[in-house]
C-alpha cells in the first residue's frame, strides 16, 4: 500500500467511525499556510480553482472534479485519484457526478467549510437528501500524525529554508531595499524547488513585528527579521531568524539568548503525551522570569507556534491554554517570537517533530542571533 | 485567467502617496457616500481579503493580508478598518498602508462591526454591505449577520462595482506602472530562455524581475512540462519547450497588469492569426461596444480551428483591482464597454500536442479603438 492509498484508508477508517458513506473534500483555489488542503493531500494535485472536489465514497473509487478544463493534462500527470472530471459548469457536473456515484441518499461529510461562501455551501449540499455534516475536524484528526511522505517533504522544505537563509545572509547589506531582498531570496528558493512560500522579511532599528517588505533600505544597526516558510510539493515548513546589520550589542545578545533559552525549554516539552499548553507555558515561564511577563500576550507576540499545511495543521495555534495532546510525529513550528522593549521584536523558531523525549528540530543549524558586518 | 494563488502576497507592500495621496481616497469615499445617502443608507460595511480585496483597496488603499478585513464607512464620521481578530501584532504596520486612522482588531468580526457602527451613532436602519455573500464563509456569515440583526442590510456590491468600473486617472497611472513591471518580467523570462534556460528557469526569472521591481504579487503560468498547456510552477525542471509560452500577471500597489507571450514569436501563420485577432479586439473595444462583439471580432479572425482553445483559456476581460473584473470578453456576454474601463485582451491558439501561441494587450477603452497601456520596460 503506497502513501496515498494509506491516506485513503485512514480517512475511510475515520468515516466508518463517524458513520459516513462518503466524504466531499472541497477547495476553491485559495491556499493558506496554516490550513489543511485535503484535495492536495489525498490526490497529489493542487487545483487552480475556482472549484474542485474529491468525492471519496466508503467503498468505491474516489473521483476528482476540477476546473479549469485546460488544466486536465496536469491533473492527469499529478493526481493519484484516477477518476478525473474536468468541469466547465461545476454546479451541473457536480450534481451529475453525485448522482452517478449513487450518493444522493448518502450520509456525507463535507470539508473545506472555511472556503465555502453561502452559495457554494448550498451548491455542495444540494444534491444530498440529508444535509452534509461538517467534516474538517474529522480529516484534520485522521491526518494529525505525519506519514513518511510528509516527513520527507518537510525535511526537504526545511533544507530549502535554511539554504534560503544562508543566501539571505550572503545577499543582505546596507542600502538594499527590503522588497529587493525578498525578490532575490524568494527566487533563489524557487530555483531550489519551493513551490510556494510564506516569506516575510523586514528590518528596523526597533522592530514592532515582522511585516511585509517595503521600500525601506537596510541600514547599519538594523535588526532584520526573516520568517522563511517554503513549501516543497505542498508541504510547508518555517524557520524564524533575526540578523543584526553590524555588530550586535551585548543587550541584543542577552535578550536574544533569553528567547533561545525559552525556545529550548518549550521544545523539551514538545513530547508525546504532553499538552501544547504545557510547552507554551514553559516558554512564558522563562520569559516572565526575566521580567517580561506582560509581554507574553498579544500584541507583543501572536502565538508560540502552529501547524503547517499541506496535511493536517494540528495542533493549530500553540497557546498557553491549549489542552491539545501531542503525539509522536506531529509537526509544527515552535517559535517564541517576541517583542522585548529594550531591543524590539525578535524572531526565533524551528520546525519541530514531536518525539518521545521532546521535540526534534528539523533544522541543521538552529536560530542564533546572526550578524552581517 | 485562472492562476495559482500563493499563500501570501510576499512582495513590496506600501502606501505610495505619490501615486495615491489622501485626497484620492477622500474623493472616492465622497462618491460612495453620495450613493449611500441617495439610497437612504447610513453606513457601508465592506468585507475583503484573499483574491477579492477590490472594494477595500479602492476605499482604503489596503490589500489585506488577512483572509477577512472589514471597512466600516459611515456616511458621517471617520471610517474604521477591522484588520484582525484577536492579537493585533500587525496593526502598526497596517496603519502605514492606509489613510484610515482607525485600524483595530476585534473579538469577532460581527461584534467589531456593530461596535464601530454604534460608536459612529449608527444604531439601526439600512446599512450597505459588500463582499458578504462572496467573501464570508457560510458559518461566519451567519455569525456576522446575526450580530447585525438590528440593521437592515442592503447588498451594494453591484453599485460599488459600477463606481469602480471606470478607472480614475491615478488608477490608470498605477496600472501603467504595473504594466511596466510585467514587461520587465517578460524581458527577464525571454532573456533567460534565450540563454538556453529551461522553461522553469524562465518562469523563475520573470518572478524575480517582477518582485525586485516592486511587484506585490506575481503569477506565472507557462508550458513547463508539456508544450501545449499552461502550468503553474511546481518545482525545478530542465525541460525546454520551444517556443516559451507564458501568461504573466503582476499586482503593484493593488493594481494588476498581465501579459501573454510567445518567444521566439516567429512569423508563422498561427502567430499572424493571433496578432490579427488581437488587433480586431482592440479595434472593436470602444465605449458602448458589446463585450460579445469584441469576442466575436477575434473569433472571426482566428477561425473555427482555434475557437475551442481560445475560449477555454478565455479572451480576457476587465482588469484593475482584480485580475478578472467584469466585463468578460466572451461571445455570450451581455455587458457593454464604457470609456475608461481597462481590459486585458488575449488570445491563446493551439492544437493538442502542438505549442500554444499566446498574445495579449492591456488596454484602456475610449471613444475610438482601445489604447495600449503596455509600454517598453
Amino acid at each position: 500500500m503506497d502513501v496515498y492509498e494509506r491516506r485513503v484508508s485512514v480517512l475511510r477508517e475515520a468515516m466508518a467511525t463517524a458513520g459516513l458513506d462518503a466524504l466531499v473534500l472541497y477547495n476553491n483555489g485559495s491556499y493558506h499556510f496554516t490550513e489543511m488542503d485535503p484535495i492536495y493531500y489525498l490526490s497529489g494535485f493542487k487545483p487552480l480553482g475556482p472549484h474542485a472536489v474529491v468525492i471519496l465514497p466508503k467503498d468505491d473509487d474516489p473521483c476528482l472534479l476540477f476546473m479549469p478544463v485546460w488544466d486536465q493534462q496536469r491533473a492527469s500527470r499529478r493526481s493519484r485519484v484516477q477518476n478525473l472530471r474536468p468541469a466547465r459548469d461545476f454546479a451541473r457536473e457536480y450534481l451529475q457526478l453525485v448522482t452517478e456515484m449513487g450518493l444522493r441518499k448518502a450520509k456525507v461529510g463535507l470539508t473545506g467549510m472555511g472556503r465555502q461562501n453561502r452559495a457554494v455551501h448550498g451548491l455542495l449540499s444540494a444534491p444530498f437528501e440529508q444535509r452534509p455534516l461538517p467534516a474538517d475536524s474529522l480529516v484534520e484528526e485522521a491526518a494529525a500524525v505525519k506519514d513518511d511522505l510528509e516527513l520527507s517533504l518537510v525535511e526537504k522544505a526545511t533544507e530549502i529554508a535554511e539554504r534560503g537563509y544562508a543566501y539571505l545572509l550572503e545577499t543582505l547589506r546596507p542600502g538594499v531595499c527590503e522588497c529587493t531582498l525578498v525578490g532575490e531570496v524568494d527566487a533563489y528558493m524557487r530555483s531550489l524547488g519551493a513551490d510556494d512560500n510564506f516569506l516575510l522579511i523586514s528590518a528596523s532599528q526597533h522592530n514592532r513585528a515582522v511585516h511585509a517588505p517595503t521600500d525601506r533600505r537596510l541600514d547599519r544597526g538594523d535588526i532584520l527579521l526573516a520568517e522563511i516558510s517554503p513549501s516543497f510539493e505542498g508541504q510547508f515548513t518555517q524557520i524564524c531568524r533575526s540578523v543584526v546589520l553590524g555588530r550586535p550589542t551585548e543587550l541584543m545578545r542577552e535578550k536574544y539568548g533569553l528567547l533561545i533559552e525559552a525556545m529550548w525549554a518549550g521544545i523539551r516539552r514538545c513530547r508525546s503525551g504532553e499538552t501544547a499548553g504545557a510547552a507554551v507555558s514553559e516558554v512564558d515561564r522563562v520569559v516572565s522570569a526575566a521580567g517580561y511577563g506582560k509581554y507574553t500576550v498579544p500584541p507583543y507576540m501572536r502565538t508560540r507556534g502552529h501547524g503547517m499545511g499541506l496535511g493536517s495543521v494540528a495542533p493549530g495555534n500553540l497557546t498557553a491554554g491549549s489542552d491539545f495532546v501531542f503525539r509522536k510525529n506531529m509537526l509544527f513550528v515552535f517559535h517564541p517570537n517576541q517583542y522585548i522593549p529594550e531591543t524590539g521584536y525578535f524572531l526565533v523558531g524551528e520546525p519541530i517533530v514531536v518525539g518521545e523525549e521532546g521535540g526534534r528540530p528539523l533544522t541543521g543549524r538552529t536560530a542564533h542571533l546572526d550578524s552581517v558586518e | 485567467m485562472q492562476t495559482l494563488q500563493p499563500v501570501l502576497r510576499r512582495g513590496r507592500s506600501v502606501w505610495n502617496q505619490s501615486t495615491f495621496p489622501s485626497d484620492e481616497f477622500h474623493e472616492r469615499v465622497r462618491v460612495v457616500r453620495e450613493m449611500l445617502l441617495g439610497e437612504g443608507m447610513r453606513a457601508l460595511l465592506v468585507v475583503g481579503g484573499g483574491e477579492r480585496y477590490h472594494d477595500i483597496a479602492y476605499l482604503a488603499n489596503l490589500v489585506p493580508m488577512m483572509p477577512w478585513t472589514v471597512m466600516v464607512l459611515p456616511v458621517e464620521g471617520e471610517p474604521a478598518l477591522i484588520a484582525g481578530i484577536g492579537g493585533g501584532r500587525e496593526i502598526p504596520f497596517i496603519r502605514t498602508c492606509t489613510w484610515v486612522g482607525d485600524v483595530r482588531v476585534a473579538p469577532s468580526l460581527g461584534e467589531g462591526m456593530v461596535r464601530v457602527l454604534q460608536e459612529r451613532g449608527v444604531t439601526a436602519g439600512p446599512v450597505g454591505v459588500a463582499g458578504f455573500e462572496e467573501r464570508l464563509p457560510a458559518l461566519l456569515y451567519e455569525e456576522v449577520v446575526g450580530r447585525l440583526s438590528g440593521y437592515e442590510l442592503v447588498a451594494v456590491d453591484d453599485r460599488l462595482a459600477a463606481i469602480r468600473r471606470r478607472k480614475r486617472p491615478r488608477e490608470i497611472s498605477a496600472m501603467v506602472e504595473a504594466a511596466r513591471i510585467v514587461r520587465r518580467a517578460e524581458l527577464a523570462a525571454v532573456a533567460a530562455f534565450g540563454r538556453g534556460g529551461s522553461n522553469v528557469e524562465a518562469a523563475v526569472a520573470a518572478e524575480r524581475a517582477a518582485r525586485t521591481a516592486g511587484a506585490h504579487d506575481v503569477r506565472v503560468l507557462c508550458n513547463l512540462e508539456v508544450a501545449d498547456a499552461l502550468w503553474p510552477y511546481e518545482g525545478p525542471s530542465m525541460v525546454r519547450h520551444v517556443p516559451f509560452c507564458a501568461y504573466l500577471a503582476v499586482e503593484h500597489e493593488g493594481y494588476w497588469a498581465d501579459r501573454a507571450l510567445t518567444s521566439p514569436a516567429v512569423d508563422s501563420e498561427r502567430y499572424l492569426q493571433a496578432r490579427s485577432g488581437l488587433a480586431a479586439m482592440r479595434e472593436a473595444a470602444r465605449d458602448g461596444a458589446r463585450a460579445a462583439d469584441v469576442a466575436l471580432a477575434a473569433l472571426r479572425e482566428i477561425g473555427d480551428e482555434h475557437r475551442q482553445t481560445a475560449l477555454a483559456y478565455g479572451l480576457g476581460g476587465g482588469i484593475g483591482l482584480s485580475l478578472d473584473e467584469a466585463p468578460r470578453i466572451d461571445p455570450e456576454s451581455e455587458d457593454r464597454l464604457e470609456a475608461s474601463m481597462t481590459l486585458s485582451l488575449r488570445l491563446c491558439l493551439g492544437h493538442p500536442g502542438e505549442p500554444l501561441m499566446l498574445v495579449s494587450d492591456l488596454v484602456q477603452v475610449g471613444q475610438r479603438a482601445a489604447s495600449s497601456l503596455l509600454s517598453p520596460a
